[in-house]
């Protein structure tokens, strides 16, 4: 739809010509023709989909006349072909008296085949020369498919490398291929253990200030020395990014209260300390 | 597993064939049998090199655990190169031990062939006689080597005294192609030759 647009705008000034040159000799529609020509050239980026279409807008026109107006309009033009992709040319110049449609159509399937060749001999697996099968890609960038990288290993357990460019591969350094509609596996084979899930890892907290906020657990620290040196010795631990806060239930959570708890009891010692010295 | 060895051999059989290599007529693969395990290779001997002109066949046999392990290839058409066995036509080349990889194909094991044909490596020989002379006597190599590519692959250099000197051991009764091959070893010296087939 956009390919049309494109060709008459950088076809109107002869367009404007031929419309009011035809519009002295002939009735109204050529005018309102003209003026569906004008919104076009006003707007033409408000509406990409709809600029292709002349739409006589307020006008009582029946749309059969308006598509008639189209189809004229449209063999007035020269369309040069450069501005239409194949299909497109070939639909246009469907009307034509031409002999050159059918091969040229012909030529552009052959052409889309060949890429079509391409496209998927650059999935292939490098083992096996097949398209892959729960493809995984090695660090060195070179696709597999899992069973036939494994099987690879397998067959040098001592010097594992990639069949392509000899760099060290390791199972634990693949990174499997998910595509759109992989959920459906394909039975992977019994010998053949599961594919290496992705190693996916968080992205780096924000840097800055963590703010006073209670909400990731409550933080604090202690300066213990002289004024000047704890008060720096507090200060510099504004910058450090906190390690997440350990799941409710885990080991790890038990010993953070316990810690938690323990330092608060040092804190409460501590300033009763002060209090009675 | 077998049945990935037979459709990887396939593929590999059709991109040999769509090659450029095959339109310049520098390697050639073919069918020995139906069950695709047998292959028969052929190479152009490179140019600047004494194999220039000849052809050589190659025996390519196909494991059942193919691509994970290297296909067996043994020259069938005598040659004279230090990495190669001028008695049983064995290979020395590291991609067809340890070296191999599962992205190679019978392409590349072909091209590599090529390039070993043009770039000999006397230092780890499979035939340790044209190693030493390849080292030592030179020139007599290049004249052996030119000699067997005339003689076995179809060369165009041809030597007259050689072939005099080998009809001399015919004549007494000696094999063509064992007296080649004591010539060759013996530098040419019919003297030598003599000596050790008959002693």
């Amino acid at each position: 739809m956009e390919e049309p647009k494109i060709a008459t705008t950088a076809e109107l000034p002869s367009t404007s010509t031929g419309a009011s040159s035809s519009s002295s000799t002939l009735s109204n529609n050529v005018s309102y023709d003209k003026i569906a020509w004008t919104r076009d050239i006003t707007e033409p980026l408000a509406e990409e989909s709809s600029t292709s279409q002349l739409r006589p807008l307020g006008t009582s026109i029946p749309t059969d006349s308006a598509s008639s107006e189209l189809n004229t309009s449209n063999t007035s033009y020269s369309f040069t072909g450069d501005y239409l992709s194949g299909g497109n040319k070939a639909d246009l110049k469907g009307g034509y008296p031409s002999g050159g449609t059918d091969t040229d159509t012909k030529a552009n399937e052959k052409d889309k085949e060949k890429e079509h060749n391409a496209d998927d001999s650059l999935y292939e697996c490098n083992i096996c020369l097949d398209t892959a099968k729960d493809a995984v890609v090695s660090m060195c960038g070179h696709l597999f498919c899992w069973p036939c990288l494994h099987q690879w290993l397998l067959t040098r357990p001592n010097r594992k490398l990639c069949p392509v460019c000899k760099a060290a591969v390791d199972k634990d350094k693949v990174i499997p291929l998910y595509g759109r509609n992989s959920t459906h596996q394909q039975d992977p084979r019994n010998k053949v253990p599961p594919r290496p899930a992705g190693h996916r890892t968080e992205p780096d907290p924000v840097p800055g200030f963590p703010g006073f906020g209670f909400g990731d657990g409550f933080h604090m620290s202690f300066g213990i020395g002289a004024f000047p040196f704890g008060f720096i010795t507090s200060t510099f631990n504004f910058g450090e990014p906190r390690p997440p806060v350990a799941v409710r239930g885990t080991r790890q959570y038990q010993y953070e209260q316990a810690l938690s708890k323990l330092f608060l009891y040092l804190a409460l010692v501590c300033i009763m300390w002060l209090f009675y010295a | 597993m077998a049945n990935m060895a037979v459709s990887r051999i396939k593929r590999e059989f059709k991109e040999v064939m769509r090659s450029e290599e095959i339109v310049q007529c520098s390697i050639k693969i073919e069918l020995v049998n139906d069950s695709w395990t047998e292959l028969r290779g052929e190479i152009a001997g490179p140019p600047d090199t004494p194999y220039e002109g000849g052809k050589f066949v190659l025996e390519i046999k196909v494991p059942e655990t193919y691509p994970f392990n290297p296909p067996k290839v043994r020259f069938i058409t005598r040659i004279w190169h230090p990495n190669i066995s001028s008695v049983t036509g064995a290979i020395c080349l590291d991609i067809l031990k340890d070296n191999w990889a599962a992205a190679m194909t019978l392409r590349t094991v072909l091209l590599s062939l090529q390039a070993l044909l043009a770039a000999a490596e006397p230092d780890d020989p499979q035939d340790a006689v044209v190693a030493s002379q390849f080292k030592d006597k030179y020139d007599l190599f290049l004249l052996t080597a030119k000699h067997w590519t005339n003689a076995y692959a179809g060369g165009p250099h041809t030597f007259p005294d050689c072939d005099s000197k080998i009809q001399r051991l015919r004549d007494m009764g000696i094999d063509e192609h064992e007296a080649r091959a004591v010539l060759s070893k013996e530098n040419w010296n019919l003297g030598k030759a003599t000596d050790g087939l008959f002693s």
